[in-house]
């Protein structure tokens, strides 16, 4: 049965860090004891050979992957960010609901009127905007409706 | 020589002021170092890379938790143990582990005696280590591996493992006798 005074000094007494008192006693029961002697002598073998076990080089890939793991997720915390300060808004507060509402409404109607032939604008060609005397039709013309010829030119 | 080198302290704090490249170059520092100890702890490859992804994300999301009272280095591998942790102990409920991969002819015996081809050697001597190491409980498997493969300070694991410095030594000290316990059990019986 191995003390377990002298159990606990075992990797002190590898790494040689046991003050001097300590490993002269520490060496004397070594010296007693053959089995506890060949357990330090195993203890030191294996600590030797993890040391020796080397890093492990990761995949060329893995800063990548990691980049766009945290690209989704910043890109997913944006949305679900904009989308509850919206809920948020929307469930909090009637008077914000109606005004934004009302101003859609506005929004849509105006559109609707400024796209429609309601307001006069359908036309494509605006005419007043017709300056040049070589393709327009002078009132009098325009006044002739009787006789289309005229709308035509001068042919009288 | 003067070293210029930025340390990590330097690194993480201008990464908590908004600065990724210096987050990128944490990750690179320490992605091996992070990778290798998982992969001793989980004696898989697969599981080691997902768990080291999972624990530079956490540093991420979890950046200003991180307080300069600790080291980085500390911090993260305090990540990486919860993390391996929890996931051992989810695996373990699923599947119980073999030895039967470590020398299908039964060969361990005196694998640790062979002088005639000392490459050989060594590679066999890593192979059975690492799965003896596998075979060890948490408790001295994490501080065998945080010592004598990352090797930190008894100072820094005891932060790390969050316990007494008596204890973390105790355990280096029981762990390594259950690991030689496993070792001969493997057949490992001559050493050089």
């Amino acid at each position: 049965m191995i003390d377990n005074k002298y159990l606990e000094k075992i990797t002190d007494y590898i790494e040689n860090t046991l003050s001097k008192t300590d490993k002269t006693e520490f060496e004397l029961y070594m010296n007693k004891d053959s089995e506890f002697k060949k357990i330090v002598e195993d203890i030191k073998i294996n600590t030797l050979t993890l040391k020796k076990l080397e890093d492990i080089e990761g995949p060329s890939d893995f800063v990548y992957k990691l980049n766009q793991r945290i690209d989704e997720y910043e890109n997913n915390t944006i949305f679900n960010q904009l989308s509850s300060m919206v809920s948020n808004i929307f469930s909090k507060s009637d008077t914000f609901t109606l005004l934004f509402g009302a101003s859609l409404i506005l929004i849509v109607s105006f559109s609707f009127f400024k796209f429609s032939s309601f307001g006069g604008y359908n036309n494509i060609v605006d005419t007043n905007d017709f300056n040049d005397s070589s393709i327009a039709i002078n009132d009098s013309d325009s006044l002739n409706v009787e006789d289309p010829v005229l709308l035509l030119g001068n042919d009288k | 020589m003067t070293n210029n080198r930025v340390t990590d302290e330097v690194l993480i704090k201008e990464f908590q002021n908004g600065n990724r490249n210096s987050y990128t170059q944490l990750v690179t520092r320490y992605r091996d170092k992070i990778i290798s100890f998982l992969y001793r702890y989980m004696h898989d490859m697969d599981s080691a890379e997902d768990l080291a992804q999972e624990t530079f994300f956490k540093v991420y999301l979890k950046k200003d938790s991180y307080k300069e009272t600790y080291k980085f280095s500390t911090w993260l591998f305090t990540i990486a143990s919860n993390l391996a942790k929890t996931e051992l102990r989810k695996l373990k409920r699923r599947k119980t582990s073999s030895i039967s991969d470590i020398n299908e002819d039964g060969s361990s015996e005196n694998i640790f005696v062979d002088e005639d081809n000392t490459e050989k050697s060594s590679n066999n001597e890593s192979k059975i280590l690492q799965k003896a190491l596998s075979e060890l409980e948490h408790d001295y498997k994490i501080i065998i591996i945080l010592r004598e493969i990352q090797e930190l300070s008894y100072d820094v694991i005891s932060k790390i493992l969050q316990l007494p410095l008596g204890t973390v030594k105790s355990r280096i000290n029981r762990g390594k006798l259950k690991l030689r316990e496993i070792l001969m059990n493997y057949g490992v019986k001559n050493y050089k």
